[in-house]
């Protein structure tokens, strides 16, 4: 197999994995698409080294989350004001009309579609509170290495990740334990 | 917050996190990449970031630097001291006049505007503040709305 050919094959292998990574933090396509193109870039030009890593797979999604953070603070201070403004109604509408009852959903759903379902609630979250909870439950970052891959205080990450997950519950209707009984 | 309420609720996102699954990049990605890394290996060397140079090629590129910096540090060291520095000062006066001009017109705008701002009264000058400032925010809020709507999710 050629150099060519064996890199192909890692893009394939690993494309699904880097476009995951990149679209959960940007919740754009086409700027997910960007960034998982120039994170192969970079192993292209480490391939040798990588090719027989062990650890390729954290290599892979740790360029993405830096590249993808990257591209969200490019916009972010242009954006802030603005967003902070629009933050407030977008948190107030989470009616999750498109969603079908719990009762429903654990009975008529299958698993395919309540992932569906997660991935969307996921995607519409505002991306001061998605990108932490990401980077918390989905790529296993402590609070202290989110608040300093951010770029925002420990307590400002904590009230992100909770307002995140308080969203999520709203969104999807999650019952605990305490309010089921 | 209460701290029960908080763990229970991280563990039920955790729970309903778990069940996502690799997304599916779109058919079209790798491709693209390919394309590009093809481009990017036909591009000359010199396009490339300088870390990725020919080594050669490096060398005598930071020795052609020194020597362009060294070489207009001694430049101007010369002509600083030289005697016949008179007929490039004239050059170099007659860009300070044009410069010189300017700042002229700007202290006069400037006396034009603090006049204006006596005569005018606080009322009007806070009031015409304000209003370019709506204005600059609201140039700032359509750019911001346009460009959301550009990057908007398919």
């Amino acid at each position: 197999m050629t150099d060519a050919q064996q890199f192909e094959t890692f893009l394939h292998n690993y494309q699904n994995l880097v476009f995951s990574t990149a679209m959960r933090l940007l919740a754009n396509q086409s700027d997910a698409e960007d960034v998982t193109q120039e994170v192969f870039l970079r192993a292209f030009q480490r391939f040798a080294d990588l090719q027989h890593s062990p650890t390729v797979g954290g290599w892979l999604k740790t360029v993405a989350t830096n590249l993808s953070l990257n591209h969200l603070s490019r916009y972010r201070s242009r954006w802030t004001f603005f967003t902070d403004l629009w933050r407030g109604s977008e948190e107030d509408d989470d009616q999750p009309v498109d969603f079908p009852s719990p009762v429903d959903t654990e009975d008529m759903l299958a698993v395919a579609d309540r992932r569906e379902l997660v991935e969307r609630a996921l995607q519409s979250l505002p991306a001061a509170q998605r990108v932490p909870l990401v980077l918390y439950h989905l790529e296993g970052l402590r609070y202290e290495e989110i608040a300093e891959k951010v770029g925002i205080s420990l307590g400002k990450v904590k009230t992100d990740i909770f307002r995140g997950r308080e969203t999520l519950r709203r969104k999807l209707r999650l019952k605990l334990s305490e309010e089921v009984g | 917050m209460d701290p029960e309420f908080e763990k229970q609720l991280a563990a039920k996102v955790q729970q309903e996190l778990n069940l996502l699954g690799e997304l599916t990049a779109p058919p079209a990605l790798a491709g693209r990449v390919l394309r590009a890394i093809e481009q990017r290996i036909a591009a000359p060397w010199y396009r490339g970031a300088w870390q990725s140079w020919p080594l050669a090629w490096q060398g005598v590129s930071l020795v052609a630097l020194v020597l362009l910096f060294g070489g207009i540090c001694f430049s101007v060291g010369e002509l600083s001291h030289a005697a016949k520095v008179s007929h490039a000062g004239q050059h170099a006066g007659e860009w300070f006049a044009w410069f010189g001009v300017l700042w002229k017109t700007a202290g006069v705008l400037a006396d034009a505007m603090v006049t204006a701002f006596r005569h005018l009264g606080m009322g009007i000058v806070v009031g015409c503040g304000l209003a370019l400032l709506a204005a600059y925010a609201a140039c700032v809020g359509l750019g911001t709305a346009c460009v959301r709507l550009a990057l908007a999710r398919r």
